[in-house]
């Protein structure tokens, strides 16, 4: 008998769907240990709300976390991350990983004023509230390239209201 | 901060809004926004309004048009609205939808652009002094000009009732708000039916207040009409303040019908009497093909 593990963090949180860049999950958490010294049956299983499963195979790192490539997933939405060191026992912890694919499909209003206090409100798909300001940019573009203002790409940081509605503030034009 | 592309400032282009996903990177799409130059509103075309009446309200805008404000962009994006805010209550605001138009109306036509923007008052719960703005998309307001909402201006009765064709009954209509407008000298008219108008002489306007006895005595009622008037007591009795109108005169009805409609079978009948005011709205003559149409400044 060993005590089992549990999850207590995933990084990054938020991925895309695709995973393009093929983005590494940082798994950690408590009782990582591989029984017998046998970590070749460690896997990570990604589960959504209707129960939909995805496993992958998962690797101990030198710090002690548990390492996997993120899987690619269709939608953007929240799946519940658990481990497993036998490939049978799997941790239960509701620490979740999502998938943030935001989309846009209408902004309101589409005339605004030169003052820069226009609030736009942006709806489509996949919008996710991060906590993590970074995360949750926009950028004017023109010609599909983004605004640059001072040398650096001009963004503002968005309100999330839902998965279908964001909220943020417009540039001054001067 | 200053919104540029390369090395060129953003000005007028349009824009689309890209959100950044957790690579870093920035999605484009197709859905475009325009900064638009502020645009010079004038003041209204009326202080005040009946605070019972959706009024038709101008205001001469000069858009900016050309280089800056794109006609086009305007017309398919723009989201055109006048607010009213009570002075009274901080969440009493009404919106209402606006519209540009060309002054003269029909001018477009002679490849005229929108000069004007055009909305209705709400109908506002207590007469009251408010501000009123207008947007155009909805979310910035320009004007802050004063606005008045005066009492409701309405017919309550009339005597006599009924009047030979030949015109020349003198009428006295009871209602309420007759003297209210702002200013003063705005003309109150009566309407008979379509026919025609005739300005209130505003010297012949009474204060009057009405005990149950009175009122009946007043309107010099038949025992049938009074059932009638029964059934609009609630009208008064909300109304403590009511004005008297005596003037009006009938018009001469067999002369009106003689010229139109031609054939109209008899000259009698029940015709409805309004009371208001007149919106001044320039419309253009012009002429298509060989299908004349015509019109000119009207009412």
């Amino acid at each position: 008998m060993y005590p089992g593990p549990h999850v207590t963090k995933v990084s990054p949180q938020f991925g895309v769907t695709k995973n393009p860049k093929g983005t590494i999950l940082d798994i950690s958490g408590d009782n990582f240990a591989c029984p017998g010294g046998d970590c070749s049956k460690i896997g990570v299983r990604f589960t959504n709300y209707k129960g939909d499963q995805i496993f992958v195979k998962g690797k101990m790192s030198s710090s002690g976390t548990i390492q996997c490539t993120e899987p690619e997933y269709p939608s953007p939405e929240t799946l519940s991350v658990d481990v497993s060191f036998n490939g049978l026992d799997w941790s239960n912890d509701a620490v979740n990983f999502s998938y943030v694919d935001p989309f846009v499909l209408g902004v309101k209003p589409r005339l605004i004023s030169p003052r820069g206090d226009t609030k736009l409100l942006v709806e489509g798909f996949g919008f996710a509230a991060t906590g993590d300001d970074e995360k949750q940019q926009i950028a004017f573009a023109h010609d599909y390239i983004p605004c640059v203002s001072g040398g650096k790409t001009a963004t503002k940081v968005y309100k999330v209201l839902s998965e279908m509605q964001v909220q943020v503030d417009s540039f001054d034009q001067n | 901060m200053k919104l540029a592309t390369g090395t060129k400032n953003i000005g007028f282009e349009p824009m689309t809004v890209q959100i950044r996903n957790p690579d870093g990177e920035y999605d484009p799409n197709d859905i475009y926004i325009y900064y638009y130059k502020e645009p010079t509103v004038q003041k209204q075309s009326a202080e005040f309004s009946y605070i019972n009446e959706d009024k038709m309200i101008i205001f001469n805008v000069d858009f900016g048009w050309g280089t800056e404000n794109k006609h086009d962009v305007f017309r398919d994006n723009a989201n055109l609205t006048c607010r009213f805010s009570s002075s009274k209550n901080g969440s009493g605001i009404i919106y209402t939808d606006a519209f540009m138009e060309t002054s003269p109306m029909g001018s477009m036509k002679l490849k005229s652009y929108p000069d004007q923007i055009r909305c209705r008052s709400p109908i506002w719960e207590s007469p009251e002094q408010i501000k009123l703005d207008v947007s155009i998309n909805g979310q910035n307001y320009y004007g802050d000009f004063p606005f008045t909402m005066v009492d409701p201006i309405s017919t309550l009765r009339l005597s006599p009732l009924s009047g030979p064709i030949d015109g020349g009954t003198l009428l006295t209509i009871y209602g309420s708000g007759m003297n209210a407008s702002i200013p003063q000298e705005v003309e109150v008219l009566v309407k008979f039916g379509n026919i025609m108008t005739q300005p209130v002489d505003k010297s012949n306007i009474t204060d009057i207040e009405w005990s149950d006895d009175d009122y009946y005595e007043e309107l010099h009622l038949t025992e049938k009409l009074v059932k009638q008037a029964n059934g609009n007591w609630d009208d008064i009795e909300d109304k403590k303040h009511v004005d008297r109108y005596s003037g009006a005169i009938t018009p001469n009805i067999s002369h009106y019908f003689d010229f139109t409609p031609p054939d109209v079978k008899g000259a009698g009948g029940v015709i409805p009497i309004l009371i208001g005011e007149n919106v001044g709205i320039n419309v253009t003559d012009h002429r298509e093909n060989s299908t004349s149409y015509r019109s000119k400044i009207e009412d």
